[in-house]
């Protein structure tokens, strides 16, 4: 096996000295985090290193020497670092070496697959490759969902052999917070950090978080204990609430809120990431709510909207009336049964009338209900779209009262139909053993059966035609409100944030590396640089996708046309999926 | 050919042996042979074991022997199996009961193709009931290739669905050069549907392998008596006599036990059974069953029960023989002719006759009159082998081959002499189509432009050379079954 | 196998068994070859009156969806008022419901265990029910054009014909599906009709002529052949008359149906008898003669 040795781009123009870093034997690489400069006390580095290791869990060590020429070659400094290989025992021991000038580069290794012959240089097996500390450490590596590109030299270091090395890398960040400057005992040579002194305002926000977030946390649990208050939960109200797209959409707010600011830190990165996400989501949703309330509350609007929602909801009724009285003459030719046309016909448009005299009744109201409702936009455009969609839900109710009726009246006549006419071939259905088994009747059974099944089929279209209609009314409303909810559903599922740091920060969402040839010379190391493969678009918002509330169509097309056509309610107002979270 | 009979002859036994010895040697004459059927591996049933086991033994003697089936779900293209038994899965769409839809021409091409590169100088079709196997007869004759048929299975006369089948039969059979029937009672049905000359049809029996269906009478307790019954619960194979004899003899025996092994649609009638004499523990429902599970359910009884309403040549009952039971069996098709009076009671297909039959097995088995399993195992194997159907089937070759296949005149002149006016002309017709299309496709690519497929088979073939120890170990394992 | 030129196989007669092997090709045809061939085993032999006389249920059922339509035609047109009829169909009614009776003195009522009372239950579901919907009936089909009525009834009507139980053993006979589908074919017409009234006149007699006077019929055949010639000629007779009063064509056309049916085909079964040419044989699939639901009744 290969030996490969990480090294950080930053240390290249380093004072000659000691490599420190983690030896994974697995993937038999070496990763140098750091280089510890002339002079130290041997003593002081294995301290610094235990202390490290101690809090980063990292085993860390020192793997080898690092030996910068900048001047001509002093054969006194390379037999000295011979010599520390005696100190530090490590096995194998590198020994990196830079010539004067940037382009020569050598390795040795000892030790390194030839314990017989410790001292046999093995230079043709060593691989140096760069790679960037900065954002190594801060890059988030994702797993690769399917087999990733193949890539030369990609199949050298596998998946968990990457995560290794990021995992390192990140964990030992510890190590990298010691100062450049300070005067310590120990003088490291790493990647540093240029901003961290200059964020004080930082500092203040993040001593400021915890009250804030305490607070809020308390008066959160306030009113989600309001809202779980028995009285709430009495039947009709909780059935209500549960039919109530605002109410869905409220809650879900709080849970967002409370995940939000509780005070408790984020365990690993992901919870982390998707705090975050729902903080740019909640923020972003407030700001379109207060842009929809100040152009709401401008210049009357309100005051326009209500004088037009009246006479809307007349017109629908009226085109309703014409729809029945066409449905109750002879609609495009069919062979309706006059009396249950009129019938139904009567039915319906007493239905309408009752309608319009609510609708009359409330009309005065309707401006104050509007602006109540409009300010409910300062929660977020989200509550606006959700009470949108209540408020089109009301206003069709009468449409979904008929598409019911007609739904239950062509069910009725569809499952008489379908066993009578089993019995009209002297069959019937065997509920135990689920077939159909044939039976005889008694005569009167039969006369009966038959005498029925002759009058549901004469009386089939008709019911057919009114369930047809009121059903397609049904599905454009389903389809305006389904619409709403996608995109009250996009808002809160889409990790902004995530996506945001992907744009700029394409580093910090790893999908992979690749690995560019620097130097591919007989005799000397390979050296390759690594460079962070960024995740993809999709992926991102694959991964991070904030969990909705859950308003996925839970059947499919088919079964959609099969209920459709056995007249079974596809019943609510939202189709209530399976809920996720 | 061995006379190998219990009556042996010794001359003919010592002529046998030399037979043997010669086994591996070159044969003057060799065939490349093309099973076509719609019956065959992943399916499971007597076609498709009888299919393969005749094909490995022709291999053995020295032919190129290729399998044509229709494709199975994701089992399609080229397979090879044991012994470089290549099995092309044509993609075929199956119509009912796995045989596939026939407009008799579009299978030409796939069909030619095969035939061309593979260098095939004599078709086997088996199986009535498979319209690949028809197609196929049809095509070979218009590329002018040897033909012979297999009939397995018997039909009646007086339905009207058999009247059209037996006639497209006696079109398909008109001029095949030889056709093979498994028993004498097929032979004699095969000629009267197809009004054939008897001459031209040979009666080659079925074979098991009895390395497979030994005996084993510790698996058996003695202190009850158990009836076997392996086979599909269909009204053919008689499963409404089963229900009937179940609830007499379970009453008139208390230590009677019944194990059935099988699937099928009258499953229904012997759970009804079941439950309406509460005999739960004493008829054991199996479901299908495996072939390889077959043995071991029929070592578990004394006494094998086949109750068919018709059959060209039971191989169960010659299985479970092979196993030591004994054997009770409606008397109808071959079964007569199957097994030795000894070693069979034969009934009439009634609940009452069966009865009877099944007392007498028991009162035998009671006063131990029985002979022993093994003995019983020992006279059977010598019956029914495949090397001995290969070498039967060989011969029927060798008589094909020197046979002249009739030109498209004749052909044509004897499809109308011999099936009817209206049918015969209709067939012509559709014979000079077929004629026509082939000149067609050796247009669009001659024959020459046709590469010749690589002969894993044989003695020359790339499997034998390819594995030169395999071949002397094959032999052993010559006969197991395909999994 | 290889017939050896001098062996004795004259003296080893061939056996019809396949478990040994014998001293002949596999291609050997033997004297006894086809000698279980069997022909016409179970062909019958017809006497031409007695078919006739089986033929008259074919002749009645026929007779009877003419009298129906007759008189359908006759309220139609407003010819027979239907206070009539119902009176005649209710006396009819009680005659033939006595006759069932008096025909086997009780014996069938005492085998099926049909109790009087159920008699008059259906009966009085058969009338209310038919009361009852009959406002129903009469806009049923209002806005349906006519001839997609008649259409329809007669489709029901031959496929009451067709699926009916003439007593043949075979697959396609279904009474279940032939009374509904009278009743359908009656509903429809009966919806037509000019008053409720009438519908469900026609509505009963429908049920009168096809449920309940086959079922007499059945009973007089079995017990009183003769009377049941006479009164088969009898009724063929009324529905020609009736037919005759509306369409001369129509019962001319009618009646050489009915003597075909009865006389030429009977005489055609028995000419075509003598060329039939059944071949029996072992490899026949057996038939299962005994009657095995007893072991599942």
């Amino acid at each position: 096996m290969v030996l490969k040795a990480f090294f950080p781009t930053c240390c290249t123009s380093a004072d000659s000295g000691l490599l420190v870093g983690r030896w994974v034997p697995e993937q038999s690489s070496a990763v140098i985090l750091a280089v510890v400069h002339f002079p130290f006390i041997p003593i002081q580095v294995k301290e610094l290193l235990a202390q490290v290791q101690q809090t980063s869990q990292v085993g860390l060590a020192v793997l080898g020497t690092w030996c910068h020429r900048r001047q001509e070659p002093e054969e006194s400094l390379g037999r000295f670092l011979e010599g520390l290989g005696a100190i530090f025992s490590h096995e194998p021991w590198l020994q990196l070496c830079r010539e004067k000038g940037s382009k020569l580069w050598s390795c040795k290794a000892t030790g390194w697959q030839a314990p017989t012959s410790p001292g046999a240089p093995s230079e043709d097996q060593v691989m140096i490759i760069f790679y960037d500390q900065r954002k190594v450490l801060l890059s988030q590596l994702h797993p690769p969902a399917a087999l990733p590109d193949c890539q030369a030299g990609d199949a050298m270091a596998s998946a968990t052999g990457l995560a290794a090395i990021f995992d390192t890398v990140a964990r030992s960040e510890v190590l990298f917070q010691s100062d450049r400057f300070d005067e310590g005992p120990v003088r490291l040579s790493h990647w540093q950090s240029e901003g961290v002194e200059a964020s004080i305002l930082v500092e203040v926000a993040k001593w400021a978080s915890g009250p804030i977030c305490l607070l809020l946390t308390y008066l959160l649990s306030l009113v989600s204990a309001a809202s779980t208050c028995r009285f709430f939960n009495l039947w009709p109200l909780s059935f209500i609430w549960s039919k109530l797209s605002t109410c869905e959409q409220l809650r879900y707010r709080l849970e967002q809120l409370t995940f939000i600011f509780n005070p408790q830190k984020a365990e690993n990165p992901s919870q982390l990431m998707r705090k975050a996400n729902m903080f740019v989501s909640v923020l972003l949703d407030v700001a379109l709510g207060l842009t929809l309330l100040s152009w709401l509350h401008g210049k009357d609007r309100i005051e326009q909207l209500a004088d037009a929602l009246v006479p809307v909801a007349d017109r629908v009724a009226e085109e309703l009336q014409h729809l029945l009285q066409w449905l109750m003459g002879a609609p495009a030719g069919l062979k309706m049964n006059r009396a249950l046309d009129q019938v139904l016909g009567r039915f319906f448009l007493y239905h309408i009338h009752l309608w319009i005299s609510y609708i009359h009744l409330m009309s005065p109201f309707i401006e104050r209900i509007l602006w109540h409702m409009g300010l409910s936009a300062c929660l977020g455009l989200t509550v606006a779209l959700s009470i949108l969609s209540d408020i089109i839900a009301l206003l069709t109710f009468h449409i979904y009262c008929f598409y019911v009726y007609g739904a239950r009246l062509y069910c009725l006549k569809i499952c008489g139909l379908s066993s009578l006419w089993r019995l009209f071939r002297g069959k019937k259905w065997n509920v135990l053993r689920q077939r159909v088994d044939s039976c005889s009747y008694d005569l009167d059974q039969l006369f009966i059966g038959t005498l029925l099944f002759t009058i549901l089929v004469f009386l089939l279209p008709t019911t057919a035609l009114y369930y047809l209609v009121f059903t397609l009314l049904r599905l454009l409303v389903v389809t305006v409100q389904g619409l709403i909810h996608l995109l009250v559903d996009l808002i809160n599922s889409l990790p902004l944030y995530a996506l945001g740091l992907r744009l700029c920060r394409p580093y910090r969402l790893a999908a992979g590396v690749k690995f560019r040839v620097l130097e591919h010379e007989a005799g000397r190391p390979l050296r390759l640089l690594m460079q962070i493969n960024p995740l993809p678009y999709g992926r991102v918002v694959h991964i991070y996708r904030l969990p909705s509330c859950g308003c996925h169509p839970k059947h499919s097309w088919s079964s959609l046309c099969r209920k459709l056509f056995f007249g079974e309610l596809i019943y609510p107002w939202r189709q209530r999926g399976d809920k996720q979270d | 050919m061995a006379y190998r009979g219990r009556r042996g002859h010794p001359r003919f036994a010592a002529r046998y042996r030399v037979n043997r010895g010669t086994l591996y040697t070159y044969r003057t004459r060799t065939h490349n042979i093309c099973m076509v059927s719609d019956f065959f591996y992943p399916n499971m049933g007597g076609v498709e074991s009888h299919i393969y086991q005749l094909s490995q033994c022709l291999i053995e003697r020295g032919h190129k022997v290729i399998i044509v089936t229709h494709a199975y779900e994701n089992r399609k293209g080229i397979r090879y199996l044991t012994n470089g038994l290549k099995v092309y899965y044509l993609p075929l769409k199956v119509m009912y009961n796995q045989s596939t839809a026939t407009t008799l021409f579009h299978s030409l091409p796939l069909l030619r193709y095969i035939f061309v590169r593979e260098r095939v100088t004599i078709i086997h079709s088996h199986s009535s009931f498979s319209a690949m196997a028809h197609d196929a007869l049809f095509h070979a004759k218009t590329m002018g290739l040897q033909t012979v048929f297999t009939d397995h299975s018997l039909f009646g006369f007086a339905d009207v669905s058999s009247v059209l089948t037996n006639k497209l039969l006696t079109v398909s059979l008109c001029d095949t050069n030889h056709i093979i029937c498994v028993s004498f009672t097929s032979k004699e049905n095969t000629v009267l549907r197809a009004a054939l000359n008897p001459e031209i049809v040979s009666v080659i029996p079925n074979a098991v392998d009895p390395t497979d269906f030994t005996p084993d009478p510790f698996r058996r307790h003695d202190s009850i008596i158990t009836i076997v019954v392996v086979s599909r619960l269909v009204y053919r194979k008689g499963t409404d006599l089963l229900s009937g004899i179940i609830p007499e003899l379970c009453q008139k025996y208390p230590n009677l036990n019944f194990i059935i092994g099988g699937e099928g649609p009258k499953r229904i009638i012997l759970e009804e059974v079941r439950e309406r004499y509460q005999l739960h523990d004493r008829v054991r429902l199996l479901g299908a069953l495996e072939h390889k599970d077959v043995r071991n359910v029929l070592v578990q009884g004394h006494i094998f029960l086949n109750t068919s309403l018709t059959e060209a040549f039971c191989m169960a009952i010659v299985e479970a023989a092979s196993c030591g039971l004994q054997v009770v069996s409606t008397k109808v098709g071959g079964i007569p002719e199957v097994l030795p009076e000894n070693l069979i009671i034969l009934c009439e297909p009634s609940v009452k006759s069966l009865c009877e039959g099944l007392e007498k097995a028991i009162s035998q088995l009671k006063s131990g009159t029985w002979p022993a399993p093994e003995n019983i195992h020992n006279v059977v194997k010598t019956f029914y082998t495949w090397r001995n159907v290969a070498e039967r089937t060989e011969k029927v070759y060798d008589r094909v081959a020197g046979e002249a296949v009739l030109p498209m005149d004749r052909r044509l002149d004897r499809l109308i002499s011999h099936c009817g006016p209206v049918t015969g002309c209709i067939f012509a017709l559709l014979a000079v189509f077929n004629f026509l299309f082939l000149i067609f496709l050796r247009w669009m690519t001659p024959d020459s432009v046709i590469d010749v497929a690589i002969d894993a088979t044989g003695p020359k073939g790339a499997w034998t050379q390819q594995y030169p120890c395999n071949k002397r170990r094959g032999e052993n394992n010559m006969m197991s079954k395909i999994r | 196998m290889s017939a050896e030129p001098e062996t004795q196989a004259e003296e080893i007669r061939w056996q019809k068994v396949l478990y040994e092997r014998q001293p002949f090709p596999d291609n050997y045809v033997d004297q006894r070859f086809l000698e279980e061939l069997r022909k016409n085993i179970h062909a019958r032999k017809y006497r031409y009156w007695a078919v006739v006389f089986e033929s008259s249920v074919v002749v009645q059922q026929l007779c009877s969806v003419c009298v129906f339509v007759v008189i359908w035609w006759y309220m139609d047109e407003g010819l027979l008022a239907p206070h009539w009829l119902f009176g005649t169909g209710l006396a009819s009614s009680l005659v033939g419901y006595i006759l069932f009776d008096l025909l086997d003195g009780g014996e069938g009522r005492r085998k099926s265990g049909r109790t009087r009372w159920a008699d008059l239950k259906s009966a009085l579901v058969f009338i209310t029910f038919t009361y009852g919907f009959s406002p129903i009936l009469k806009t049923l089909t209002e806005s349906v054009s006519t001839d997609t009525i008649y259409a329809m009834s007669v489709f029901m009507l031959l496929g009451h014909l067709v699926f009916f139980d003439y007593g043949a053993n075979a697959a396609i006979v279904s009474s279940t599906l032939s009374l509904n589908m009278a009743i359908f074919a009656s509903v429809c017409l009966a919806s037509r009709l000019p008053r409720s009234l009438h519908a469900f006149i026609m509505v009963s007699f429908a049920i009168q002529i096809f449920a309940l006077w086959p079922m007499l019929q059945k009973k007089l055949k079995a017990r009183t052949p003769r009377s049941y010639v006479g009164v088969t000629l009898l009724f063929a007779f009324s529905a020609l008359a009736g037919l005759l009063s509306i369409s001369v064509v129509g019962a001319t056309l009618f009646a050489l149906l009915l003597v075909s049916i009865s006389c030429l085909c009977p005489f055609y079964l028995i000419r075509l008898q003598l060329f039939k040419e059944n071949i029996h044989g072992p490899w026949d699939e057996a038939e299962i003669k005994e009657d095995l639901s007893r072991f599942l009744s």
